[in-house]
């Protein structure tokens, strides 16, 4: 009996992932829409604002390009995998050097971000290098034969960037609001709790958004209007 | 205890719903003040999280065939029950008072709906003893309806239509709804049912947390034209009420100016003596303007007794407090644009 074969075979766990992605991009649309006086305001922290919110978009695009395409049998498949997985964590590690920057602005140190950009982006810099090269080593993740994709022996290795940057990001959020730094370590511990479940459902995507959420309500909670050009 | 994977999806959806919401009440400094409008946002945030902790436990628990999974299953299921029940009223509620900014309105309008809503309540809480709402089938925790379920659900989706009627109504005395937006709430929710509906994962409390997100972003845009703590329009909103003059609801013909030397004072007793509805702008320190359509005299002198008598009354309930109020009526002249005459008070 011929088997019956389907190009797409997507199990229930990533369906899941693949919905929360696009509650993520329908979270960040909303974001972007309400938060176009950020735009006419035009000041630094703005626009690192702005940027985190297209970076995540790119999250969530990659994330559910990854998630779809990871148990096809197209013939592009395991490259389109392997760029969606590259761009994936480049712009894991591009989130969290902007967003700590952006809290530095938040907490006024713009000048001091303005001056020592370069110097805070060493990890992330480290970290694209190691990712792009990847493609060629395979010493993070890669696909196998079968389709299959594989964490690598170095793995790991994509979250020291971004842990050094969580520890910088603490210390900038007690100063600006204690609610905020609360918020924040309930939301990291809860998405690490269900990641130590086993389960292989995250999104990534969705979590970023509700930081970025959370931000913007609380730039809101000060008298945001009067600095808006209208 | 091992979860099927569909279950493990609503549960993940439903877990980010609760974050969203958490984060949203927490940071929010704005629910701390005792405006109306932000006092039922803020009833209504804590209800979906109900509702999304209710979804979560009763979710969990599908295909677990434990006797204590199967008391969690019915209580997770009656507290989601409840709680949508209750987001829905308070959907209509909100709307309304956002709309016509009245609690008399409201008052008028819905108490029915409430006795129905509590009724359902009631049948909802003693279902599990008795099964007339709905039925969770012991070997695989699978719900089943009866009949007087679909009538809550009619009633549901009529609150629903309720809220459209509303905005229909205020359309056809006021054209634009230019301080408030529905798709914001209504598209993700239209969005989660259509989920449940076509796949084998609920996600109608995540809708409704982005919803409700999207909805909080929406009303912040308009808060630029709202003094923070007492929810009268600012000097912002006169601005606004320039472009927009003229306009059907918008065509105002007379004004009132309030001037006193006991600014604070003043503000608390329009806050308290005055009906909800009636909005004031607080121009600058001491000056107080209030717009109305009406232009005849009785009106305007009406209005300003009704002025006095509250501070007067505040001036009885609080000892020693004495506010001075010097009230002037304008109005506008026959040749003058609508326009015009507000600019008068920029």
């Amino acid at each position: 009996m011929a088997e019956n074969i389907k190009l797409i075979n997507i199990s229930n766990l990533d369906q899941g992932t693949i919905m929360i992605d696009f509650a993520a991009l329908f979270l960040l649309i909303v974001i972007l829409i309400h938060t176009n006086m950020y735009r006419k305001r035009s000041l630094l922290q703005d626009k690192l604002f702005f940027s985190l919110a297209i970076i995540d978009v790119v999250i969530a695009v990659f994330d559910l390009g990854d998630y779809t395409l990871r148990t096809s049998y197209f013939p592009f498949s395991k490259m389109a995998v392997m760029i969606s997985e590259m761009v994936f964590w480049i712009c894991f590690e591009l989130f969290a050097f902007l967003f700590v920057l952006y809290l530095m602005c938040m907490s006024g140190k713009s000048i001091n971000v303005k001056k020592n950009w370069v110097i805070y982006g060493i990890p992330a810099g480290v970290e694209l290098i190691v990712i792009i090269s990847n493609l060629f080593t395979g010493f993070l993740f890669y696909v196998d034969e079968s389709n299959e994709y594989v964490e690598g022996f170095l793995f790991n290795f994509v979250y020291i960037g971004a842990f050094c940057y969580l520890i910088a990001a603490c210390f900038q959020i007690i100063k600006i609001s204690k609610t905020y730094f609360f918020v924040l370590v309930v939301l990291l511990v809860a998405s690490m709790a269900w990641k130590f479940t086993g389960i292989d459902l995250f999104s990534t995507a969705f979590n970023f958004a509700l930081v970025l959420a959370y931000s913007h309500i609380n730039t809101m909670n000060d008298e945001f209007y009067k600095a808006v050009k209208e | 205890m091992i979860l099927a994977d569909e279950a493990i999806v609503t549960v993940y959806s439903d877990f980010t719903a609760i974050l969203l919401l958490f984060g949203l009440i927490t940071i929010s400094t704005r629910f701390k003040s005792k405006i109306n409008e932000r006092r039922l946002f803020y009833i209504m945030c804590i209800l979906i999280i109900f509702d999304s902790i209710g979804s979560l436990g009763s979710h969990a628990m599908h295909y677990q065939t434990a006797e204590w999974c199967y008391t969690v299953e019915i209580l997770s299921k009656t507290f989601m029950e409840i709680s949508e029940l209750f987001v829905i009223y308070f959907w209509l509620l909100f709307v309304d008072y956002k709309l016509f900014e009245s609690k008399d309105h409201l008052k008028r309008k819905f108490k029915g709906l409430f006795i129905v809503m509590v009724a359902f309540s009631i049948l909802l809480l003693i279902n599990p003893f008795t099964n007339i709402m709905f039925i969770i089938d012991r070997t695989d925790m699978w719900f089943v309806p009866t009949p007087l379920y679909h009538c809550m659900e009619i009633f549901e989706v009529t609150c629903v239509l309720l809220t459209f009627y509303v905005i229909y109504s205020y359309r056809n005395r006021k054209n634009k709804l230019h301080f408030f937006k529905v798709w914001p709430m209504m598209l993700p929710i239209a969005i989660g049912v259509i989920v449940s509906l076509i796949t084998y994962y609920s996600a109608i409390p995540l809708g409704l947390a982005i919803g409700t997100l999207g909805l909080y972003f929406s009303m912040m845009e308009t808060w630029k034209y709202e003094e923070r703590d007492t929810g009268f329009y600012n000097k912002a909103y006169l601005d606004k009420l320039v472009d927009i003059a003229g306009t059907n609801g918008y065509d105002y013909r007379s004004a009132i100016c309030i001037e006193t030397k006991e600014d604070h004072l003043f503000e608390e007793a329009l806050k308290k003596e005055l009906p909800a509805d009636k909005k004031i702008i607080h121009l600058k320190e001491g000056l107080f303007v209030f717009f109305s359509e009406n232009a005849k005299m009785n009106f305007l002198n009406m209005v300003g007794q009704m002025l006095t008598e509250s501070t007067k009354e505040y001036e009885d309930r609080h000892n020693n407090v004495k506010i001075d109020l010097k009230i002037t009526n304008y109005v506008r002249k026959k040749d003058e644009e609508a326009s015009d005459f507000i600019k008068r008070f920029v």
